[in-house]
C-alpha cells in the first residue's frame, strides 16, 4: 500500500488522488464519529465534512507534526464537539475527548494484523465474526447489518459487544 | 500504549477500498464541490484563514466532473422570495426587552465565591430554574459586567422566543428541496454548519450599511470554530480568543418586517450603528440555523431577510454557547447555582462546556468497553433506579476511594471508582493545546468534581459504588499556584 504522504504530495502536485485517502480511512473515521455523536447519519455527515475540511487544508498539513489520519480524526473530533455543542449536550461535549481517544487511529504491525484476522475468524458463533467484519471492515451500519441478518438492531449491538469481549481475551 | 479493541479492529482493516462506496462517492462529490467553490464573497471573514485557491487550481479534473452537472440543477435551487407574511395576524406578539435586576450580592457564598441573586422575567441561563450565580475564582468580572451578562442573555433568550412565535420555522423546507436536488443535501449539511464557517450562524450584529434591498451587519464571534483549527497545534476552543469580526450582507424581502421596542417600524428607521437581529428565509420558509450559501455550481444563493428586530443587546455579554457571540472570558466566568438533581438538599453549579470526564458509563458507546461496563444496566429498565447528581470538593484520594465534601461542606460523600482512574488520568500528558494544559493538571484535592450516578431511592446516596457511576468529571481545578480555575 502506498505511503499516505506520497499520496498527499501527489495531490499537492495536482494529482486526482484524494479518493484514495477517503477510501483508506472512511470506515474508521465513520466509526470514530459514531462513537462521539451516537447516530450513524450524523456520524457520516461529520466524517464527510472532516474529509472536506482536510482537503481544504491539505496544503497546510504538516506530516512532521502528525500522521494524516491522526489529523483527520482530530478534525472529525472537533466537528463532533461542535455538533454536540449546537445541540447543547453540555457534559458530553467536554467528555468527548475521552471517548475520542478510544477510537483514534492506531498503527499496528502486519503480524498483529494477522493475529487479529485470525482471532476474528475464530469467533463463535459465526454471527459474531460476520458482525465484526461488516461493521469494522465493510463499513456497514448497525441497521444495515441487522437488516441483512434479519435480526433486531439491538441484537447486533449485543453480538458486537460479546464478540469484542471474546477478541479481548483472545488477543490479550 | 495498549490499543483498544476498536482501534485494533479498525487498524487491521487492510482493504477498505470498497467498503462504503456510497459514502466515498458522496464525499468526493462534496470535495469536488468545495474544490470549485468561487463565491464565499462576503460570507468569509475579512481576513479569512481559508486558503483554497492554490489547491483549487490543482483539482481541474474534479472541476470537470462537477461542471458536468445539468444546468437545470442549478436553476432549480435558486431561491425565490415572492411570498408574503401577514403582519396583522401576529400583531399581538411583541418583542419587549425583559427586565433583570440583581437583588442581592453576597461577597462570599458557601463556596467562598461572590454570588448574585437575580430577579429575571425570562428565567436564567444554564441552570434551568435557579436564579443564583457565582463568579469563578479565577475571574475578575465586575458587578457591572455580571449584570450585563444577566441582562443581555435574558434579552437574547426573549428575542429568540419572540422570533419563534412571530416567524415559526419550518424544518420541512430544506428537506423538500433536498429531496429533489441531490447536491442540496450536501450543501444543507456542509454549508449549513457553523462548524464549516462560523458566519453561517451569524444573524445578529451592528448595521454597517443598509439600503431598501440589502443590509450589511457585523459582529465579533469568539473562538469555537473547532473544525477550522485543522492544524493540531492550534489551541483548542481558542481560535478567536479575543473575538474576530465577521460581516455579512443579506438581501431584504420586499415586505421585510422591522420591529423595535415591541412595535413595527419602518425600514428607514434602521441606521448604521444599530444592532439588529435578522430572520432569514429561503423559498418563503423561515430558517434560523440552516442557511444555504451556494448552489450546486458554487454560486451564491440569494436568500432574504423576512424580519429585522432592532435591539440594544450587547452580544459580547450573551451567554449562549451555541451562538458564539459572547466573550467566553466573561460569560464562562458565571455559573448558575441550583439544587443537585435528586439531591435537592445540596447545591450544584451549572457551567459552560468546561468539564473533563475522568470516568463515565455510557450505554450508547458500544465500542468502548471501559466506558460501558460501569453504568448500571438496570438504570433505564428499572424505574426504581434514578439518576442523582452531586458536586463536591475532593478531600482525599486513596486509590480508587475518593472522599469529597458537598458545596458548603454540608456533607461528606465517597465515590469508589471502578478502576484507578485518577492515577491513570494523572499520568503525564503531552501539552500541545490549551485543553491539554488543563488536562495535564490532573485531579487533586481541592478540585470540584461532578458526580452523576444511578441508585434506587432506598440506597445511600452518599456512598457511590463503581457500578452506580455515570460520570466523574472535573469542573474546577487547582492550579499550580494553588488557585482555582476553570469553568
Amino acid at each position: 500500500m502506498m505511503n499516505e504522504n506520497e499520496i498527499i504530495n501527489a495531490i499537492r502536485d495536482g494529482a486526482d488522488r484524494y479518493e484514495e485517502l477517503v477510501k483508506r480511512y472512511h470506515v474508521g473515521l465513520i466509526i470514530h464519529s459514531e462513537q462521539l455523536v451516537g447516530g450513524r447519519d450524523d456520524a457520516e455527515d461529520i466524517a464527510q465534512e472532516a474529509f472536506v475540511r482536510a482537503y481544504l487544508q491539505l496544503e497546510h498539513f504538516d506530516s512532521d507534526k502528525a500522521r494524516f489520519s491522526t489529523w483527520l480524526y482530530r478534525i472529525a473530533t472537533n466537528l463532533a464537539i461542535d455538533h454536540l455543542r449546537k445541540q447543547k449536550h453540555k457534559v458530553q461535549v467536554a467528555d468527548i475527548e475521552l471517548l475520542a481517544e478510544a477510537t483514534m487511529p492506531a498503527y499496528i504491525e502486519e503480524e498483529e494484523k494477522l493475529q487479529i484476522h485470525k482471532a476474528v475468524t475464530g469467533l463463535m458463533p459465526p454471527e459474531y465474526r460476520k458482525a465484526i467484519e461488516a461493521y469494522y471492515w465493510h463499513g456497514k451500519s448497525y441497521q444495515e447489518i441487522a437488516d441483512e441478518a434479519g435480526v433486531p438492531l439491538n441484537t447486533i449491538r449485543t453480538w458486537l459487544r460479546r464478540a469484542k469481549l471474546q477478541l479481548k481475551e483472545e488477543l490479550s | 500504549m495498549k490499543h483498544t479493541i476498536d482501534q485494533q479492529l479498525i487498524a487491521a482493516n487492510s482493504d477498505s477500498n470498497h467498503a462504503n462506496e456510497k459514502f466515498v462517492a458522496r464525499t468526493m462529490q462534496a470535495v469536488a464541490k468545495v474544490g470549485t467553490a468561487e463565491t464565499f464573497n462576503n460570507l468569509v471573514p475579512k481576513d479569512s484563514v481559508i486558503k483554497k485557491e492554490t489547491l483549487r487550481m490543482k483539482v481541474h479534473n474534479l472541476r470537470l466532473r462537477f461542471n458536468s452537472l445539468p444546468r437545470a440543477v442549478a436553476i432549480a435551487i435558486i431561491i425565490g422570495s415572492t411570498g408574503t407574511v401577514g403582519a396583522a395576524a401576529y400583531a399581538t406578539y411583541r418583542w419587549i426587552v425583559p427586565k433583570v435586576t440583581i437583588t442581592n450580592v453576597q461577597q462570599n457564598n458557601d463556596d467562598n465565591k461572590k454570588q448574585y441573586t437575580v430577579n429575571s422575567q425570562c428565567g436564567d441561563f444554564r441552570s434551568g430554574k435557579a436564579l443564583q450565580y457565582e463568579i469563578s475564582k479565577s475571574s475578575s468580572l465586575t458587578d457591572q459586567e455580571a449584570y450585563k451578562v444577566f441582562q443581555n442573555t435574558c434579552a437574547y433568550d426573549a428575542l429568540a422566543t419572540f422570533m419563534g412565535t412571530r416567524w415559526p420555522s419550518d424544518d420541512g423546507a430544506n428537506k423538500k428541496v433536498g429531496d429533489v436536488i441531490t447536491q442540496y443535501n450536501y450543501l444543507n449539511t456542509f454549508a449549513g454548519s457553523t462548524a464549516a464557517n462560523p458566519i453561517f450562524g451569524l444573524t445578529i450584529g451592528k448595521v454597517t450599511a443598509i439600503s431598501p434591498t440589502t443590509v450589511t451587519f457585523s459582529t465579533l464571534l469568539y473562538s469555537v470554530d473547532n473544525s477550522a483549527h485543522a492544524d493540531p497545534s492550534k489551541p483548542y476552543r481558542d481560535y478567536y480568543p479575543n473575538g474576530k469580526e465577521f460581516s455579512r450582507t443579506l438581501m431584504l424581502a420586499p415586505n421585510v418586517e422591522v420591529w423595535a421596542n415591541g412595535q413595527q417600524i419602518k425600514l428607514a428607521d434602521v441606521k448604521p450603528g444599530d444592532t439588529i437581529q435578522v430572520v432569514t428565509r429561503t423559498q418563503n420558509k423561515i430558517q434560523y440555523y440552516e442557511d444555504i450559501k451556494q448552489n450546486a455550481l458554487g454560486e451564491q444563493i440569494t436568500f432574504d431577510v423576512a424580519g429585522i428586530i432592532k435591539t440594544d443587546i450587547d452580544t459580547k455579554y450573551v451567554a449562549d454557547d451555541a451562538a458564539q457571540i459572547g466573550d467566553p472570558k466573561i460569560v464562562n466566568a458565571l455559573a448558575g447555582i441550583g439544587p443537585c438533581d435528586g439531591n435537592p438538599q445540596y447545591s450544584c453549579v451549572s457551567v459552560s462546556n468546561q468539564a473533563f470526564g475522568i470516568v463515565y458509563g455510557h450505554d450508547d458507546s458500544p465500542a468502548q468497553d471501559k466506558l460501558n461496563k460501569y453504568l448500571r444496566k438496570d438504570i433505564t429498565d428499572d424505574k426504581k433506579v434514578k439518576y442523582f447528581r452531586l458536586h463536591g470538593r475532593v478531600t482525599a484520594i486513596n486509590g480508587t476511594h475518593v472522599t469529597l465534601e458537598t458545596r458548603g461542606k454540608k456533607a461528606s460523600f465517597t465515590v469508589d471508582l471502578p478502576y484507578d482512574a485518577i492515577a491513570e488520568y494523572n499520568q503525564p500528558k503531552p501539552v500541545v493545546t490549551d485543553l491539554d494544559r488543563s488536562r495535564a493538571l490532573g485531579v487533586t484535592t481541592g478540585d470540584l468534581i461532578e458526580v452523576v450516578y444511578g441508585q434506587t431511592t432506598e440506597e445511600n446516596h452518599l456512598a457511590i459504588k463503581p457500578g452506580d457511576l455515570e460520570l466523574f468529571a472535573v469542573i474546577e481545578q487547582t492550579q499550580p499556584d494553588g488557585s482555582l480555575a476553570k469553568y
